[in-house]
């Protein structure tokens, strides 16, 4: 919980450094350099060569640290910190590319990627979102399986929903394995599992059978057993 | 729900607390 609030504080924290920072560059024009043997033109702003790497590099280490201390909800929020950065970044391109500081004017070269950025950051808002709404409302379990609606947040944001057997790690029997007694569990889980889908995809189930059985976790008599009763659940 | 709620609050808090202080921690290095 701690290591959460400071994480995401700290991602706050960097990512304001960082927009802090580009602006007191743009202002001067969009770059600038210092040290090195020539003369420099474009001096940066006091502060700048360091603020700028230190928020990239903070930012990222608050971002892991929120990741391994935040709860499976949580990390199904883990892209807002993606679409904070571009929005972020991309306002202070499209600020500065309407009115030019320096040269006065439209500055394309600012307002393109200021748009692309905006549409970057913009885009995954309509998973993340969501996403969050669901976890607040504990629509997901603590197993790692989200059901976030968005398999691509987190290595075990596999939502129950996956569907079809284009899966090679199907996610229905994520909460299987551990099982002592696979006998009654494991055809109890497939009896409930072809029962729920009454004539589906019986393509898939048995592709999760055949995954059960080559893992082990399922004996020969047992796959035998399943993959009757799901071809047969399908009929 | 209120739990969620209110850790959803901290969060909230931490993020604005982490705003104020990049922006503290700019003005500060480059005045």
């Amino acid at each position: 919980m701690v290591g959460s609030l400071v994480g995401i504080a700290g991602v706050a924290f960097s990512v304001t450094l960082l927009s802090r920072s580009m602006r007191s560059v743009e202002k001067i024009g969009g770059f600038c350099a210092s040290g090195g043997p020539y003369q420099i033109a474009h001096t940066c702003p006091k502060g700048i060569s360091g603020l700028i790497p230190l928020s990239i590099f903070g930012g990222l280490i608050f971002l892991g640290l929120f990741a391994f201390c935040t709860m499976a909800g949580g990390r199904s929020v883990l892209l807002l910190a993606w679409s904070a950065l571009f929005l972020t970044l991309g306002w202070n391109f499209i600020d500065y590319g309407i009115i030019n500081p320096v040269g006065g004017g439209v500055s394309y070269g600012q307002l393109i990627p200021g748009v692309l950025f905006i549409i970057m950051g913009g885009v995954p808002l309509v998973w993340v979102v969501p996403a969050m709404f669901r976890a607040l409302r504990g629509e997901s379990d603590d197993s790692g399986t989200t059901g976030t609606g968005t398999p691509w947040i987190g290595a075990t944001g596999v939502g129950l929903s996956t569907p079809t057997g284009t899966s090679t790690a199907p996610a229905w029997p994520m909460t299987t394995p551990t099982v002592t007694a696979p006998a009654a569990t494991t055809s109890t889980s497939t009896r409930v599992s072809t029962a729920s889908k009454p004539g589906g995809d019986v393509a898939g189930e048995l592709e999760k059978l055949a995954s059960l059985h080559k893992r082990g976790e399922l004996t020969d008599t047992e796959y035998e057993e399943a993959k009757r009763k799901a071809i047969g659940g399908s009929t | 729900m209120t739990s969620r709620l209110f850790i959803l609050a901290l969060h909230i808090a931490a993020i604005f607390g982490g705003i104020y202080g990049g922006f503290q921690l700019f003005d500060a290095v480059t005045k």
